[in-house]
């Protein structure tokens, strides 16, 4: 288990909002396999020291199914063979780039989106509730081997109305002020993949 | 017609919050479970949907699915990410194929059904965006086995529901139970 620095403890909701927001640019529109790696070990990493967990094996299967999705179009050199199947240069590479793509939005988001975010108005209410309710399914203990429709069925009357007694006038955490820590985290990733962008257009090619 | 639906919304809040707290725990289940394609889902998360048109007009299902959509990218993270268009244009193009079935076969349409429905309206859809976002020419490959898995599991799904209809007590206090219009 990873001992998480302070400094992430400090970190607001927002700020992790808006820093996924600025670094999803630069990790889009780079066309360098190598720098869009190193981007999602970058935010794999960053998950891990904010709290967020990650699990290899979902990346594996999800890398090896994107890279035999690629086979079909691809001629080129064969590099190596499943049973019936050719694995091409073009496609191995096709795939490792569309794994990559898709692996590292979904840590870009799941480090900017964290449950305590709460948006503000009527929609953000709704939310929220939705949230609360969530949280009192995740509290359920399931039996699979009995009646499941009977176990939800109680747990729904169980939590039904609930969250209305809950006070949630004060959750707003887009209102929260932010400070120094907060500003300085949210300029050094945004200039890390910024910069590392900015240069990979300029001095290096696509692979 | 906005301000009708707002206060729809308002007069039965918590037991849309309910079912879409309901959608994103399923979700969660889903999520968990590894996968080799970002949109290959059983679609347990379209339960509470299913339900929701037993008992909510088809404007507040298709808030419900909205609330689902919102909810389960919050809640796995994935509402920048690629993932996100399909689970958008997918869950958008079911819920409106269910609440289509429903009110065009009302009585003559199951559970199963209206969940057959809907599972090929969102694969179709996430096929389509896999043809022309990620995959390319490659989609074609992988359309029958995502169809295939796709109506199966959406009979199954269906008949949990048709079950769930006609078993469950919360629902029938739900059917029965005039909501505070103003608290």
């Amino acid at each position: 288990m990873i001992k998480l620095p302070n400094i992430f403890k400090k970190i607001l909701p927002k700020t992790y909002f808006y820093t996924g927001l600025s670094v999803m640019v630069p990790f889009l529109f780079t066309e360098n396999i190598a720098i869009r790696f190193l981007f999602t070990a970058f935010i794999i990493i960053m998950n891990l020291f904010s709290g967020r967990n990650f699990r290899l094996l979902p990346n594996l299967i999800l890398t090896a199914g994107v890279i035999l999705a690629n086979i079909y179009p691809f001629g080129g050199r064969v590099i190596f063979t499943i049973g019936p199947l050719f694995i091409t240069q073009e496609a191995l590479i096709s795939g490792i780039e569309k794994s990559l793509l898709l692996i590292g939005s979904v840590y870009i988001s799941r480090f900017a989106v964290r449950k305590q975010l709460v948006f503000p108005g009527k929609t953000g209410l709704l939310l929220y509730k939705t949230f609360y309710y969530f949280e009192k399914f995740t509290e359920m203990k399931l039996n699979v081997k009995s009646d499941i429709i009977g176990q939800i069925d109680t747990r729904l009357i169980e939590i039904e109305g609930l969250s209305a007694k809950e006070d949630v006038s004060s959750v707003s955490s887009f209102s929260a002020k932010s400070g120094m820590v907060n500003h300085l985290f949210f300029i050094l990733v945004s200039l890390f993949f910024w910069v590392l962008f900015i240069a990979s257009k300029f001095y290096l090619g696509r692979s | 017609m906005m301000k009708k639906l707002m206060q729809s919304v308002f007069d039965k809040r918590e037991t849309l919050a309910l079912l879409s707290g309901c959608c994103v725990f399923l979700s969660m289940i889903e999520y968990i479970i590894p996968k080799p394609l970002p949109f290959l889902r059983l679609g347990i998360a379209n339960i509470p949907i299913l339900i929701s048109l037993e008992i909510f007009s088809p404007a507040l299902t298709f808030v419900l699915v909205l609330l689902k959509i919102a909810g389960q990218g919050i809640i796995t993270g994935t509402v920048f990410s690629y993932i996100f268009l399909f689970s958008f244009f997918g869950s958008i193009a079911g819920g409106i194929a269910m609440i289509l079935s429903k009110k065009i076969f009302n009585k003559h349409i199951s559970m199963i059904g209206i969940s057959v429905t809907g599972a090929l309206a969102s694969n179709i859809v996430q096929l389509y965006i896999a043809r022309h976002v990620i995959f390319g020419e490659s989609a074609l490959i992988i359309a029958p086995p995502v169809l295939i898995a796709g109506t199966v599991t959406s009979i199954l799904i269906g008949m949990f529901a048709q079950s769930f209809i006609s078993k469950s007590k919360w629902l029938s206090m739900v059917r029965n139970k005039k909501e505070p219009e103003n608290d």
